[in-house]
């Protein structure tokens, strides 16, 4: 990248219409059709349970309820990204939390003990929410809007993806007697088990680094690789061993669809979306994609995980 | 109402600015459009909050087009928005060598695309691009290295890549 092609951007951005009235005008009326929505209450933080699905990992079943879209927060509350404020954790705070319980959370009032994110642990504290009281119903109400903030932590998007999942916790017992009230919002990243249902998860992975921009760089035994089809539930298998269906680390995206589509659209979708992410090192193999299943999709956006796989059958080369 | 007089007022002054960085971190006009116009509904109702409007606004920028679940990231093309034209072809000089730049910053993950927009398009400083992007000073230096790595690398950029330009 050199003078010209700076120039050559600028330029090309500088010759936009010069919209800015309309604009105005546009904002606003935007802005009145939000006050309206927030009015008659429509909720608008459930993206983080199509986050799950997209993501291809297990819904937090907390207590085993039924994994339905949680309430949006208030509009006026919003997740403390910066020091925890009442007692609640910082950002960037990491737990040794069981790693069953992790990914299957039953309790809320969690007690696991804080350690240095440099030491093994299963979970960082993303965003922490104050809570009018700590109840999980509270909690549970903040789910949506923790997957968002989790997703942004580890930078996730269509180019950089790797299996991630959520998970929000209360305040141990004894501090809630204390008075605190808030709900603490952690990344985790689940372990070897790839469930298209987003149903299942093996318990979570032990890092020993923070997970702030982990989708960037993943460490190799964060890449998801497997012996099936990404249709079906199976254990993940490790990439440095011959695998039949090879992550791309990059997401197929479907949108502005009221139904769901055809086998036929999703495989064209997926040919065009994962082609170009197909490593240099696997030139020639094919594309599939392991898209949110029907069940549970509430979304116009229809996500799916690219993986590539050699046509005839023969394995791919460790990675 | 002196907050919405401050508010038309800063989408007046700055929004074709907002637009000209959206464009070039979405690479699409009306794409661009939705986001900012997103951008400035949600700053509208944090107004009296904000201490920097603008800084505020390329967060939400920044953070709404490297969130991957977003509707607005695929190919759907708001109907409800007019889209802005992208400048013709011909009125660009030098324009398959520009248009391999334009394909490579593509390429780039968002978040890496909005630093190399700030830092070299916009020729901000790494104080400044950190503020604005919400990020420290060492995100933004790592982000660029990463970027200026994969641009490099890039084969459409041609092997080398010049950056005795670079700030």
């Amino acid at each position: 990248m050199n003078g010209p092609d700076l120039r050559f951007l600028a330029e090309r951005a500088s010759a936009l219409d010069d919209r800015t009235f309309e604009r105005l005008d546009e904002v606003h009326a935007r802005i009145a059709a939000s006050r309206e929505r927030r009015r008659i209450g429509v909720a608008v933080g459930a993206a983080g349970l199509v986050a799950v699905l997209a993501a291809g990992v297990a819904i937090l079943d907390r207590g085993g309820r039924e994994n339905s879209p949680a309430p949006a927060p208030k509009p006026t509350e919003t997740a403390t990204v910066g020091a925890g404020a009442g007692g609640a954790p910082a950002r960037g705070t990491c737990w040794a939390v069981p790693p069953k319980a992790a990914v299957e959370p039953t309790d809320y009032f969690d007690d696991s003990p804080e350690v240095p994110c440099s030491q093994p642990h299963t979970t960082e504290t993303v965003a922490t929410f104050t809570l009018a009281e700590a109840t999980e119903e509270e909690a549970d109400a903040r789910g949506g809007t923790c997957y968002d903030v989790v997703g942004e932590y580890l930078n996730i998007d269509n180019e950089s993806w790797i299996h991630w999942a959520a998970a929000w916790y209360l305040p141990s017992k004894e501090q809630v007697a204390a008075g605190e009230s808030w709900a603490r919002c952690d990344a985790v990243i689940p372990g070897p088990w790839w469930s298209p249902t987003g149903e299942h998860a093996a318990p979570a992975r032990t890092l020993t680094r923070s997970a702030l921009d982990l989708a960037d760089e993943p460490p190799d035994d964060l890449w998801t690789c497997l012996a099936e089809p990404p249709t079906s539930e199976q254990p993940t298998i490790p990439c440095d061993r011959p695998h039949a269906y090879e992550a791309t680390g990059t997401l197929a995206a479907l949108g502005g669809i009221s139904t769901y589509p055809s086998a036929d659209v999703l495989r064209a979708e997926a040919q065009e979306d994962c082609t170009p992410a197909v490593p240099k090192r696997l030139a020639g193999a094919s594309v599939i994609a392991g898209w949110d299943p029907e069940e549970g999709w509430h979304s116009p956006v229809l996500h799916g995980v690219c993986f590539v796989y050699r046509a005839n059958g023969e394995l791919l080369p460790p990675r | 109402m002196a907050d919405e007089a401050e508010f038309d007022d800063f989408v007046v002054a700055r929004s074709q600015a907002l637009i000209r960085s959206a464009y070039l971190l979405v690479q699409d006009g009306g794409l661009a459009e939705d986001l900012v116009q997103t951008a400035l509904t949600k700053a509208w109702f944090v107004w009296s909050r904000i201490e920097d409007p603008e800084a505020y606004v390329r967060r939400i920028m920044t953070t709404t087009a490297t969130s991957w679940w977003r509707r607005r990231w695929v190919r759907e093309t708001p109907a409800e928005l007019p889209l802005a034209n992208a400048p013709a072809a011909a009125e660009i000089e030098d324009l398959a060598e520009g248009q391999d730049v334009w394909n490579a910053l593509g390429r780039l993950p968002r978040r890496q695309r909005a630093v190399v927009v700030l830092r070299y398009v916009e020729d901000r400083t790494e104080a400044d691009t950190a503020h604005l992007l919400g990020c420290s000073i060492g995100t933004v230096k790592s982000q660029c290295s990463k970027a200026l790595a994969k641009l490099r690398l890039d084969s459409s950029l041609g092997p080398v890549v010049d950056e005795r330009n670079l700030p």
